[in-house]
């Protein structure tokens, strides 16, 4: 039997034990479980990468404390805006989604632009359209709702300054503290496929439609069987800018970089000379795998046939 | 005697480093896709033409005059936005609700800033949209009303959106949608069915520019209405950095022009930078290579448009043909459509 590999993330960020409460503590290693129970049940009994990447990414999306789904960050007008994107690296098909609302599992209606249409990126009210034709699952408004997040954003509501979430401190702590939430699912099947996907409500008060790096194939998800799967988090303009995730691919395909020492490159050397903050995590085709990150923390899980399975938070 | 000869290499070295410095190229293209000589009446060919001779004109100006790589872009893109002949800014092709929807991104080889905004519907010229939101935001894309909102904060030309209707493009919508609705639903989503030869240009006719400026700088933009008849707020590879617009001095600016779904799967822009930085490879092999065999291997089609540090020019596709061109600091041009 061939090797099979689930690793996810749920954001990176500053991230510090000494911030972080037991109880609160408790509540993300268990949803980390339960997303790595969930995806590596479908490696398990010989599904697909794809399927395992979207089986994990959908019970975080299904949870408050993610900003992805139903705990997405508000945008400066109080609503969410979501973005996704998911890659097979097996034949090259993608699919992604920008700026929609009310869809429960954003992950899933980036599935269905990837297999059922002709197209790649769908944006805006025109992706909630193909939803609504696909039969992909809506929800209210209320069901994104989240004290939590509602807090967080009206803190800084009246004020020009971003965050990128997992924070609910007043607004000098949110800027001095630049923090993330995406989240991310890589995997390798037992076939020898590998598949990436990820998941955004993007920054809290983020305005003029601004997309980050987690729908553009490419910079925040990026998957081929030649070389590596990579889920991206972080500041997603860098992220872009570098086109990170398919960055990481050429250093191992051009340069033979072993995927470890290519995420290394990428992460704390080209994207700190850049100024971008933030984590990545990314599987090979032989089950390899790594979880890099230039931040205080990153929320990640890996759980593989060799019997690993282990989730984190801090560095 | 030595000092002599020493000052003798100076002299030599600043002359000839400074004749060095003022190379400076720009190439532009405005779209690819079924354009047969056959199909095109003189007097349309003559626009094409004036058109693509008016963009490369706009952008030598400035290079000549010392401006930068990034400025040439842009005021090149601007006459072909503004043309239309061209599928973005006036003359951008329709969706299936009737709209012009227009993507554009610009970049800059030098310091690796982007700008992109996709779906947009009132801003006259994209492309100063993109270079506004490099310039004066932290972000990088943007979309729709919010990114319209951001332009017109920012100074840009807003229109009303009746401004981009051409006669032409509409009837190109119509037939587009006879055709589809001649056709199963399910058929709709056969790409062989987009390859059709009466098909024209229904989803190409990007525009896009290079240039490498007097100071080696490099830069790339592209700007496009996307498919004709396109729905769900269908977002193609122009504005993804990496996949229609890539820049990075130390390789290549490249912008392309194709079936964007798959220039975004092969992350085309930024692979033909890699395979130049990581694997060797020169401008014109890593963009044949890419064009002529990876593209079309894919099932998709194409060609792009690119320059690297030393004013080589690369511009490929696997179409019928292409609107592009190229001119030179020495004055020399050149404007083609069709293969060779």
């Amino acid at each position: 039997m061939s090797h099979f590999t689930l690793v996810i993330h749920g954001g990176a960020g500053t991230i510090l034990k000494e911030d972080m409460t037991l109880e609160l503590e408790q509540a993300y290693l268990q949803v980390l479980q339960s997303s790595l129970n969930a995806g590596y049940g479908v490696l398990e009994q010989g599904g697909s990468a794809i399927n395992a990447v979207k089986a994990a990414i959908v019970v975080m999306e299904d949870n408050v404390l993610f900003n992805a789904g139903r705990g997405a960050v508000f945008t400066k007008k109080g609503v969410q805006e979501m973005d996704a994107a998911i890659m097979d690296g097996n034949n090259l098909k993608a699919g992604a989604v920008a700026g929609v609302r009310n869809v429960r599992n954003p992950i899933v209606l980036a599935m269905e632009v990837m297999n059922n249409s002709n197209h790649v990126f769908l944006s805006g009210k025109g992706a909630n359209d193909f939803a609504i034709k696909q039969g992909v699952k809506l929800e209210p408004d209320e069901y994104f709702y989240s004290q939590f997040r509602y807090d967080q954003w009206k803190a800084i509501r009246d004020s020009d300054n971003y965050s990128l979430d997992h924070t609910n401190h007043h607004l000098e702590e949110l800027m001095r503290d630049k923090k993330f939430g995406t989240v991310g699912a890589v995997a390798c099947d037992m076939h020898g496929n590998i598949a990436a996907a990820t998941s955004t409500g993007g920054m809290t008060n983020k305005k003029y439609g601004r997309i980050g790096d987690s729908p553009v194939i490419g910079s925040g998800t990026y998957a081929n069987n030649k070389t590596c799967a990579i889920s991206c988090t972080g500041h997603g303009e860098m992220f872009i800018r570098a086109v990170a995730a398919y960055d990481v691919s050429c250093l191992m395909e051009y340069k033979g970089l072993s995927l470890h020492t290519a995420m290394q490159t990428v992460v704390n050397d080209k994207l700190i000379k850049m100024g971008g903050e933030g984590g990545m995590i990314g599987v090979d085709a032989n089950g390899n795998y790594a979880m890099v990150i230039n931040s205080e923390g990153m929320y990640r899980g890996v759980k593989n046939s060799e019997g690993l399975n282990e989730v984190l938070i801090y560095k | 005697m030595k000092l002599y000869f020493v000052l003798i290499i100076t002299v030599c070295t600043v002359f000839f480093s400074k004749a060095q410095q003022r190379q400076f190229t720009l190439v532009i293209h405005g779209g690819a896709g079924t354009i047969l000589k056959s199909n095109m009446s003189a007097e349309k060919e003559a626009a094409y033409r004036a058109a693509l001779e008016k963009s490369l004109k706009a952008g030598y100006k400035i290079l000549e005059n010392g401006g930068k790589a990034i400025d040439a872009v842009e005021a090149a893109i601007m006459v072909l936005e503004d043309d239309p002949h061209f599928n973005a800014g006036k003359g951008a092709v329709f969706t299936n609700e009737g709209k012009n929807e227009m993507d554009a991104a610009i970049m800059d080889g030098n310091t690796l800033k982007a700008g992109a905004v996709a779906s947009v519907t009132t801003i006259k010229n994209p492309i100063t949209a993109a270079r506004a939101i490099m310039d004066r935001s932290e972000h990088v894309l943007m979309v729709g009303k919010g990114a319209e909102k951001f332009a017109a904060l920012q100074g840009c030309t807003i229109v009303d959106p009746t401004y981009f209707f051409t006669k032409e493009r509409w009837e190109d919508l119509l037939k587009a949608k006879h055709e589809d609705s001649l056709k199963q639903n399910k058929l709709l989503y056969q790409p062989s069915l987009l390859k059709q030869p009466d098909n024209h240009d229904y989803k190409y006719g990007t525009v896009g520019a290079v240039a490498l400026d007097s100071y080696g700088n490099l830069a790339a933009g592209t700007s496009t209405g996307g498919m004709t008849n396109k729905k769900y707020g269908r977002v193609g590879d122009s504005p993804i950095i990496g996949a229609g617009t890539y820049a990075n001095n130390a390789t290549c600016a490249i912008s392309g022009t194709g079936w964007g779904e798959y220039f975004i799967r092969l992350v085309m822009a930024k692979s033909i930078s890699d395979r130049m930085e990581l694997a060797g490879m020169s401008l014109q092999d890593a963009a044949n290579e890419m064009i002529m065999k990876k593209l079309p291997a894919l099932g998709g089609d194409g060609g792009l448009i690119g320059i690297d540090k030393k004013g080589n020019i690369a511009m490929p596709f696997c179409t019928e043909g292409m609107y592009r061109g190229y001119i030179k600091s020495n004055g020399e041009m050149q404007i083609e459509i069709y293969k060779e």
